[in-house]
């Protein structure tokens, strides 16, 4: 099909250029290396024309067109570098900051504060440009650096509009905005949704919901897309405010839902600080975009091994809760022993599990529970079964009755703790590496950053508990190590989806827990969808 | 459904019977301006009084025949007579109409505005006479007024739709060539040629295609669309129809902001007429053309009289602009070809096709055909709606149509354009007004609003209020429109607070460039409009704001005390020195007094005092008599002692400085020089001082001890006078140079009659005014004869004239206008008269004839006939003559000052006129350390000009000298700093009702003879005239 588009020949800056019909100016121009500077203008949008940044002179057309919403066409004679041009962009550019508060980009401070730019919250405390939340990026910022900007000849229209800090995950600055418009047109773009537009008129125009509702109220469902295309710190995340703009990031797949979708987990000092859809070309859902840092963070996840003593279970360290749970295990072999865990975790994990659950306990009973719609899993334990490991809440805690010893593996205290003789701590999520099985696809997981305290992926655990059982070939030096011998093929990353996922359109589809585990009771906010 | 034939045959029948009616027919001009005046009331009077008195009579509701100043607006068609059209009708008068004209015999020709029809009327006129409608052509207002809008039957009998059917009997590819050849432009202000418009839209060849009536009316006082729309709908309806055959569209949309009611209302009802006769549907009347229309009502948004704003609001979305390409023509709504027609556009196209392109083209001018309509607003006497052929002339519509401005004010320009237009000043009323000569003026057509500014609109404010509606009005899409006009908005204000900054023009005008080139549609590429042309043609106004922190209007209340003391020239407070004269506080007002003026009792006698024109009182009665106030002030109070004006500065000591002349200007600029402790020399030709006001100014108006103690007072602030010295001949500027002056003032006035340029000038007897006063008052004698004719209608031929008659003789004043054009005093134009001086007007001097000395003089009779460009009527020759035998002629045309070499030699830059040329805010001319005011700059002018002049140089020679100086140690001009008003007033008093007083003078009889004529004033009426003042200078204190 991409054969058969008719090509164009432009002039643009006294250079012949070719162009594919229906490129615009701008398109065309930044294929070729000619920069023209641009605001408004995001790939994923239709053009829109209104920072006037872009604009440039074609022969034949009155005034100075936008080149971002201007098609090229044949024989197009086009400048885009006049001094005339340069004029009215550094005049529009002055515009755009009088209702910018913009002190930063000719603070005398400026260079010392380059460096600790990732840490605004710390920084800015001091010198009072704590308003703008942005971190690592500011478009404004670059662009003026392009324009060569100096000075600010207007004083600043501050708007006076008070933070929105009541909506969950967003944190809405509108004293920030330059009316972009990218967070309008994306909403409409990617939700085919006026959740968002213009409202008012004049300087006080703003970006809103009709009725001044609610962002939940007027139907947003928190896919993050207008925090993604947000060139200022106007639409910040809550969480990811508190952090830096990150140090290195990790591309993963999302397993909160089966959807897959392939994300992107920035880290800062090992910690993740937020997470981003791949393809930016379709909407996550809150969970993918919004629910993973905060889930990972959690202040009462498990950190460090415990073992039961009397009625209490005392942290310990690995070695004494792994000889433990040899010196417990040692007495269920056999089908009294049931291993529990969900078709979501890691093909490792669950090659381990099983090897685990039928050569070294030689036990039938590997039970791998498929969540429900809802994500929840729910599994029986056979009748006969003494011993039980569980990767999650699974299993409730009447059914228990019979059990003699309980392991429990999972991120997050829960009720059956109670129960339990041995507790330990999984890595999940952006702390592992590994693949997934989803729909007959093989989607890869990719260790963005460090588990909480001691905690550990699942399957090193099991298999450090194997080699203490006297077991062989538990000896794996990586979760590759396991691919490998469970023959996986390499698991790929979901970039290429065409269409949002359910869950991105409608919030209520998402799925509510993870390993067991209520997303609304670790993850603020989404109590609130 | 009935045939369209069968309605055409109905329709006439209606309208004849309608025409030739046995009984009288009222048409009540009841659209909402007629409403809004109250016909709504007019017509139930109407009503009661036909049902009471038993008449049978047939009431019709018409549409607005266009001056809204004559709302409401009511046609009585009497069976047999011509029908009348009333003007301002109430109920009482309707009454009285239907009383004394259809019931008795009386056609009350006191309220008629004129007849129409054939017959005649004892007393009225024919209608088109009428001064606000001669000069219109009502090509699109045709129907407006006189039929039914309702009634579709009314409209057929006025060969409606018969444009649509000529066309529809034509291919559409013939109907766009009849239109482009029209030459039509569009109506809504940008005037893209409507011929070519359809063109681009057929030539696309995707189906389908929409039309779009734009009635989305939004400029302030512009009200076209409407008018139309509630007159006329089916005329826009069938242009619609015709546009739609000829693009080949399948629907049109009328986008009408929903403040419309009665328009949509009457719109809703037409298009469901149509549908009745078959107008709208599938293959309408036959032919394959199937359309129709449907109305969305937009709910006010300025910017969605912007085409691409306007498709997105019918799309249902915010009314956004859209970038261009691609135009709405080849992408439009919902994406396809669309054609977007204003209202006006709309309804001249049945017109066009019923007779023809050539009969459309034969009106306007070359690059702009046809007629357009105007909505006449702001200060003008007949407001309206009016309808002209392109090319006419803005003086015309104002002057003409328009009446001028009300009240005896000046006018200052127009508003053309609305929001997006700009401001034509005065001197560019002679414009044709067309597209292109508009655009060139830096305005623009737009869709027609005109709002015409007069003396008391400041410019500033203007710009401002213009920038604020865009402001408001912007979409808040692109950054140079929202932030530009913001910020622009923000300059303004400033100014007009106050605070203005000496860069903040050249920064608007930046601004200006950006928000232009920069903004995404129209409505931000035109918003600078209004800054640019108020800063085009005046610009001293706002530098007037920003330096001076005056505003010369009087508008801005930051910057106006009161606007008595704004427009007097020098400042002076006038509610201060009123407020203590009406407490007895004498001596304390005439200090306050003579800080701004030195000249006090002079003034009191010889001022026309302007501040008198801006009293407030006179919106409530007659302005109060502020120069009486101060003649009782100048009589009563002792005057402060001299050496107590003078606040020294030993550092000003050495500094002299040289003050040539010592009219009213020189004085001045002594005075308050010699009052910062400068020492100060004052060099005089003649033997007396006093300039002018000894020279000129007549003893009986002036009395000479007045004059001299008022001058003697001024010299006792120790100013060194020297009398009978010429500059450049006597003392030349280099010795003056080298004898140490370190700065000169010149105030050497105009002391040159301009020459008639008429044969027979030469002859003896023939004299300059200023040549006879100036010999008079140095005591010559100067022998007249009996017949003394004198020429002008300025102070000193008024002058000269009661001069003259005090000398004995018969006098004659020929002006070539009228009285009402006279430049003269006007209570001195009536004392002259009550004295006996002859006035003939219309009169223009040709030729003076005469054997060595005069003998007659010989005029052209004149009349009045076009406007110039201030509004006076033309005198223009009837070939008449009229002779006056005169033995003395006394020329009194004007003067110009005299600068013989001094100007040349000191390299002074000189005006085209003669006058030295210097720079309005310091009186500095193009040479440094030499200043000039008074006459001799402005020409002729009055007294506290002068003296408001002498006190600018003043300042600035001060400024200039005192520059090597520490701040602390320069001398600043203590007398500008605000006293605090410390006088009794009660806010919440009553105006006292007492009428104004009158000034006694002495009677005619006895005045032959240089006795002041006006006498002092009664204490107790002075002080009753005291308390008639408002206080306007008080501010309420939070």
């Amino acid at each position: 099909m991409e054969a058969s588009v008719r090509q164009l020949t432009l002039t643009i800056n006294g250079r012949q250029i070719t162009a594919p019909a229906g490129e615009t100016v701008l398109q065309t121009a930044l294929r070729h290396g000619i920069s023209i500077p641009h605001l408004c203008t995001h790939p994923n949008l239709p053009p829109f024309g209104a920072c006037r940044m872009c604009i440039v002179e074609i022969d034949g057309l009155r005034g100075y067109p936008a080149s971002c919403s201007t098609p090229a066409t044949e024989g197009m004679v086009v400048r885009t570098d006049t001094p005339t041009l340069q004029n009215l962009r550094r005049s529009v550019l002055e515009l755009i900051l009088a209702e910018h508060p913009s002190a930063c980009l000719v603070c005398d401070k400026r260079e010392l504060c380059e460096k600790y730019r990732p840490k605004p919250d710390k920084a800015g405390r001091t010198t009072g440009c704590n308003t703008c939340n942005n971190k690592q990026v500011c478009e404004i910022r670059d662009l003026s650096e392009s324009i060569g900007l100096t000075s600010l000849p207007y004083v600043p229209f501050y708007r006076h509009l008070p933070v929105q800090r009541s909506e969950p995950f967003i944190r809405r600055d509108l004293n920030l905005c330059i009316l972009c418009g990218r967070c309008v047109r994306i909403c409409k773009h990617q939700h085919g949704l006026a959740t968002i537009d213009y409202v008012a008129r004049g300087s006080r125009t703003y970006v809103g919901t009709a009725f001044g509702r609610s962002l939940r109220e007027a139907g947003c469902t928190f896919c993050g897309s207008c925090v993604d295309v947000c060139p200022t710190g106007s639409l910040a995340e809550r969480y990811a405010k508190w952090y830096g703009g990150g140090e290195g990031s990790s591309e993963t797949t999302c397993i909160l839902c089966d959807a897959g979708c392939a994300i992107r987990v920035v880290r800062d000092k090992d910690r993740a600080v937020t997470a981003r859809a791949i393809n930016e070309g379709v909407p996550i859902c809150v969970l993918g975009r919004f629910g993973i840092p905060p889930f990972l963070g959690g202040k009462d996840r498990l950190r460090v091994p415990r073992v039961r003593y009397g009625l209490v279970l005392r942290e310990v360290g690995w070695e004494t809760a792994i000889a433990r749970a040899r010196e417990r295990l040692q007495t269920f072999t056999g089908d009294s022993f049931a291993l529990v865990c969900e078709t979501t975790a890691s093909l490792e994990d669950r090659h381990v599990f099983g090897r685990f659950t039928g050569e070294v306990m030689k036990s039938s009973h590997l039970i791998e529970v498929t969540p429900d719609a809802c994500g929840k899993s729910r599994a029986d334990l056979p009748a006969g079964v003494k011993a039980a490991w569980l990767m999650g809440k699974f299993v409730e805690a009447g059914k228990l009755a019979g059990i003699e010893l309980l392991i429990l593996q999972d991120c997050y205290p829960g009720p059956l703790d109670g129960l339990a003789e041995i507790s330990f701590p999984a890595a999940v999520l952006a702390e592992i590496d590994g693949t997934v099985s989803q729909n007959g696809d093989f989607l890869a997981l990719r260790r963005a950053c460090l588990p909480p305290g001691f905690a550990r992926p699942d399957w090193s655990i099991v298999a450090d508990v194997a080699r203490a059982l006297g077991a062989t070939g538990f000896t794996y030096k990586s979760t590759q190590a396991v691919a490998t011998e469970a023959g996986l093929q390499p698991g790929r990353l979901r970039v290429e989806r065409g269409e949002a996922p359910p869950a991105a359109m409608d919030p209520r589809k998402r799925w509510t827990h993870f390993r067991g585990h209520n997303l609304e009771e670790k993850v603020i906010g989404l109590t609130l969808l | 459904m009935t045939t369209l034939q069968q309605a055409y045959s109905e329709a006439q029948a209606k309208w004849q019977e309608l025409e030739q009616s046995s009984v009288p027919v009222f048409r009540v001009g009841a659209a909402t301006c007629g409403r809004a005046a109250g016909a709504q009331h007019v017509l139930e009077r109407l009503r009661a009084e036909v049902r009471e008195q038993g008449l049978g009579a047939r009431i019709i509701e018409v549409g607005c025949l266009g001056p809204c100043f004559l709302e409401p607006l009511v046609l009585i068609e009497k069976p047999g007579l011509p029908g009348v059209w009333y003007a301002n009708v109430g109920p009482g008068e309707m009454s009285s109409l239907v009383r004394r004209f259809v019931l008795g015999n009386d056609p009350c020709p006191e309220w008629a505005l004129g007849r129409t029809g054939p017959g005649v009327i004892d007393g009225i006129g024919p209608i088109e006479e009428h001064p606000a409608l001669r000069g219109q052509v009502r090509n699109v207002l045709r129907n407006c007024g006189i039929i039914d809008p309702e009634n579709v039957h009314h409209y057929l009998a006025r060969d409606g739709y018969r444009g649509f059917l000529r066309a529809l009997d034509m291919d559409p590819e013939a109907v766009v060539a009849e239109v482009k050849a029209s030459g039509i432009r569009g109506r809504g202000g940008a005037g893209f040629p409507t011929g070519h418009k359809w063109e681009f839209c057929r030539s696309t060849g995707v189906l389908p295609r929409y039309l779009i009536c734009n009635a989305d009316e939004g400029d302030p006082g512009a009200f076209m669309n409407r008018s139309l729309l509630e007159g006329d709908p089916h005329a826009v309806l069938e242009g619609m129809l015709i546009t739609g055959f000829a693009i080949g569209a399948s629907h049109g949309y009328i986008y009408c902001r929903a403040e419309y009611p009665l328009a949509l209302k009457r719109l809703h009802l037409a298009i469901g007429q149509m549908r009745d006769l078959g107008l709208l549907g599938q293959n309408i009347h036959g032919s394959p053309f199937s359309f129709d229309i449907t109305i969305k009502q937009g709910a006010g948004a300025f910017v969605c009289g912007e085409e691409t704003a306007l498709i997105a609001s019918i799309e249902g979305k915010r009314g956004l602009p859209q970038p261009r390409p691609p135009f709405p023509a080849t992408s439009g709504l919902w994406g396809k070809p669309t054609v977007i027609h204003n209202v006006e556009t709309l309804g001249s196209l049945a017109s066009i096709l019923r007779n023809g392109a050539a009969w459309f083209a034969g009106f306007g001018t070359e690059s702009s055909r046809g007629t357009k309509t105007f909505a006449l607003a702001g200060k003008i006497k007949c407001t309206g709606l009016i309808e002209v052929p392109l090319g006419t002339t803005l003086k015309e519509i104002v002057y003409a149509i328009g009446g001028g401005v009300p009240g005896g004010r000046e006018l200052k320009g127009v508003q053309t354009g609305g929001p997006s237009g700009g401001c034509i000043p005065k001197k560019l009323l002679d414009l044709p007004v067309d597209y292109k000569t508009l655009a060139e003026a830096g305005s623009i057509m737009g869709s027609g609003g005109m709002i015409v500014l007069d003396e008391d609109s400041c410019m500033v404010d203007i710009a401002r209020y213009f920038l604020s509606f865009t402001q408001e009005e912007s979409c808040g899409k692109c950054p140079p429109c929202r932030a530009g006009t913001r910020v622009m908005l923000d300059i303004l204000e400033r100014i007009c607070a106050g605070q203005g900054r000496e860069d903040d023009l050249p920064q608007l005008e930046q601004l200006a460039e950006t928000v232009q080139k920069a903004s995404l549609c129209g409505l931000g590429q035109t918003a600078p409009n209004p800054v640019l042309t108020t800063l085009r043609y005046f610009r001293e106004e706002y530098e007037t704001h920003i330096r001076e922190k005056r505003c010369p209007a009087g508008v801005c209340p930051e910057l106006v005390h009161a606007p008595c003391q704004n427009q007097c020239p020098a400042g002076v407070d006038v509610p201060l020195y009123v407020s203590l004269v009406g407490e007895g506080r004498y001596e304390e007002a005439l200090a306050s007094h003579m800080e701004r003026n030195p000249l006090p009792s002079i003034c009191a006698r010889v001022c026309p005092h302007p501040c008198e024109d801006k009293c407030r009182r006179q919106q409530l009665d007659s302005p109060v008599a502020i120069r009486a106030i101060k003649r009782h002030m100048v009589d009563t109070a002792r005057r402060p002692d001299p050496q107590h004006m003078v606040r020294d500065n030993p550092r000003n000591h050495g500094k002299k400085i040289a003050v040539i002349g010592s009219g009213p200007a020189g004085l001045a600029c002594a005075y308050y020089l010699r009052r910062l402790g400068y020492p100060v020399t004052i060099f005089e030709r003649e033997k007396r001082p006093g300039g002018m006001l000894t020279y000129a100014i007549p003893e009986y108006r002036l009395p000479r001890d007045v004059l001299k103690a008022e001058i003697e007072w001024i010299l006792a602030l120790g100013i060194d006078l020297r009398l009978g010295t010429e500059f450049g001949k006597d003392v030349t500027y280099e010795d003056l140079t080298q004898a140490g002056y370190r700065a000169f003032f010149l105030g050497l006035g105009c002391w040159v009659g301009i020459q008639l340029g008429i044969p027979g000038e030469d002859l003896k007897g023939v004299t300059q005014g200023l040549d006879f006063l100036l010999a008079r008052n140095r005591g010559q004698d100067f022998p007249l004869g009996k017949k003394v004719v004198v020429i002008g209608g300025g102070d000193v031929a008024v002058d000269s004239c009661r001069m003259a008659l005090r000398m004995g003789a018969e006098v004659t004043l020929v002006y070539r206008r009228t009285r009402d054009e006279m430049p003269a005093i006007e209570t001195e134009i009536e004392e002259a008269e009550a004295e006996g001086v002859r006035l003939v007007f219309l009169a223009a001097p040709e030729r003076i004839e005469g054997n060595g000395s005069v003998s007659r003089l010989v005029c052209q009779r004149m009349k009045l006939s076009g406007f110039e460009l201030d509004g006076r009527r033309r005198p223009e020759a009837t070939g008449e003559e009229i002779s006056f035998a005169a033995d003395s002629i006394i020329a009194a045309i004007g003067q110009r000052p005299v600068l013989g070499d001094v100007g040349r030699q000191m390299g002074i830059t000189v005006t085209r006129a003669g006058r030295i040329q210097v720079d309005p805010f310091t009186n500095a001319t193009s040479v440094p350390v030499i200043y000039a005011g008074g006459d001799v700059v402005t020409g002729p002018s009055i007294v506290l000009a002068a003296i408001a002049a002498g006190e600018r140089a003043a300042c600035a020679i001060n400024e200039e000298l005192s520059k090597d100086l520490a701040p602390a140690e320069r001398s600043l001009p203590f007398w500008r700093e605000t006293t605090k008003n410390e006088v009794l007033f009660d806010p919440e008093a009553e105006p006292v009702t007492a009428a104004r007083m009158t000034q006694r003078t002495l009677p005619p009889s006895v005045r032959m003879n240089l006795n002041e004529v006006e006498q002092p004033v009664d204490r107790d009426q002075a002080l009753l005239e005291c308390a008639r003042c408002l206080r306007c200078d008080h501010r309420l204190v939070e």
